[in-house]
């Protein structure tokens, strides 16, 4: 399929510097032309590389490997001249690419290493070949108009790959990232279960209360570690939203609900007449609104006033949750829906990014202004389901 | 009875985890104070003559290493263990 791909793609490419029959023709005739000379320049092309380290340096295996890699090149430069350029042609300069990336060849390499060859191979044609010296100038623009498409599609696997294995790395980072996060973040909770159950199986003196409150707070880190493990999936593998209206009043309320804030908060509700419904996902925007009702609770540790309004301007809904918690610092601000930044002790840091993701899918958007200190407001806006207004 | 039992002093910004520790050491007959911050836990140290102190190493403000030098400097006498579930040899290597 990606032969194919590469094919198309050469197909392109040829189109580009007008490659047309004609130029295949011109170039298949003069390989009998070069054929004994190939040797020559293969050779002058490895003497060259002896005298740069950066090339030398990748060629590991000694004489053995120099002669293998004088018989491919060999095939290479004869293949120039077939004639076919097919998709096979072009799979075989595409693995050229992607071998240079395997063994560490830096692409300028390829670039000058191809300018010799092509100097060898024109210097023969303008050397040796007895013919009309129009035609001697046409067959090695073709020569050359082929030797550009062949460095092209090397050129396109050797990004290619190089990015591919750039992002195996950077996966495999994050990988590493999210586990160091997700170890922290059950850790805590699991030490609490066994040292509570520690207690209730070793304690000579316990009380029935004491005994309640260590099974409570076994309770307690058990939903904890549970949180962990459902942000994380929640991040993981977020289905597309399934869009429908949707009463955001009632979402918002539901989410209030299920995020009871501490009596140190003093909590708002305020909605604006004629409040359109919503178009989107409720299930997921109460993720939404829950992560940003959760943090705006975190921000306020001794208390303060939690303010969540919602209006409209007919074309979208927006929900504004607003508290006079300690803010985020200015640095901070652009970093917050990173995934995996936190500014908080405890806490993955997908609370933002997951939110973020969600909404992102709705085409809705996120907007925050903090002050440090003083608070801070978050703004969703998501789009109001169109017509029925009593949906 | 209780000037008997071992005074120990448990250091750790988890609430939850220092309720175990102390709820443990007590049903042992230990005499148990908890402290959920370095500078808490020197208020402490400075008032009682804790046979121990458990302290746990990452904590916000002050680090539990900071913490144990600040108590051998004020109670020479007290034995202070440093907990973390983060231990390896660069805090090994700290000797007071």
């Amino acid at each position: 399929m990606d032969q194919n791909k590469h094919y198309l793609r050469y197909q392109e490419l040829q189109a580009y510097v007008g490659w047309t029959e004609a130029d295949a023709e011109r170039v298949h005739s003069v390989g009998a032309l070069v054929e004994p000379a190939l040797a020559g320049i293969i050779d002058d092309f490895y003497d060259e590389i002896e005298r740069h380290p950066n090339a030398r340096k990748v060629i590991t295996g000694g004489a053995e490997q120099i002669r293998r890699l004088k018989g491919t090149l060999v095939a290479w430069v004869r293949e120039l001249f077939s004639g076919q350029y097919d998709e096979e042609y072009v799979a075989r300069r595409w693995r050229v690419g992607w071998r240079h990336v395997e063994i560490g060849l830096d692409q300028v390499y390829t670039n000058v290493a191809l300018s010799r060859i092509r100097t060898g191979l024109t210097r023969i044609l303008q050397e040796t070949w007895t013919v009309e010296p129009d035609l001697v100038r046409a067959t090695v623009r073709s020569l050359n108009k082929l030797l550009d498409l062949d460095l092209a599609i090397i050129e396109d696997a050797y990004q290619a790959e190089h990015l591919a294995r750039q992002q195996r790395t950077e996966r495999l980072a994050t990988i590493g990232q999210v586990a160091g996060g997700v170890a922290h973040e059950l850790r805590n909770p699991l030490n609490v279960v066994k040292s509570s159950v520690y207690y209730l199986l070793n304690a000579r003196n316990a009380t029935a209360e004491k005994k309640a409150e260590h099974l409570k707070r076994i309770e307690r880190h058990v939903d904890l570690a549970d949180g962990v493990i459902t942000a994380l999936s929640n991040f993981a593998k977020m289905p597309l939203p399934h869009s429908e209206p949707f009463d955001v009043e009632a979402c918002v309320r539901q989410t209030l609900e299920n995020n009871p804030m501490p009596e140190s908060i003093d909590t708002e509700l305020r909605i604006s007449d004629n409040t359109p419904p919503g178009s989107g996902d409720a299930g997921q925007m109460q993720i939404v609104f829950g992560n940003l009702l959760r943090n705006a609770r975190d921000a306020m540790p001794e208390g303060g006033q939690l303010r969540v309004a919602i209006v409209s301007d007919g074309d979208a809904v927006e929900v504004t949750v607003a508290d006079t918690g300690v803010g985020i610092a200015r640095e901070d601000l652009n970093r917050i829906m990173e995934p995996l930044y936190s500014t908080k002790a405890r806490g993955l840091g997908l609370g933002l990014a997951i939110a973020r993701s969600i909404l992102d899918k709705h085409r809705a958007t996120l907007r925050v202004s903090s002050e440090p200190g003083t608070g801070s407001t978050f703004t969703v806006r998501l789009p109001a389901a169109d017509g029925d207004r009593g949906a | 009875m209780a000037s008997t039992a071992p005074l120990i002093l448990v250091v750790d910004d988890e609430v939850d985890i220092c309720h175990n520790v102390a709820d443990i050491l007590s049903d042992l007959g230990c005499s148990v104070d908890v402290a959920h911050d370095g500078f808490a836990a020197l208020d402490l140290v400075r008032r009682k003559p804790y046979d121990v102190a458990l302290l746990d190493l990452k904590m916000p403000g002050m680090d539990g290493l900071t913490l144990y030098r600040e108590i051998k400097k004020l109670r020479a006498g007290t034995v202070a263990i440093i907990v973390s579930a983060y231990a390896d040899r660069t805090v090994l290597c700290h000797r007071p």
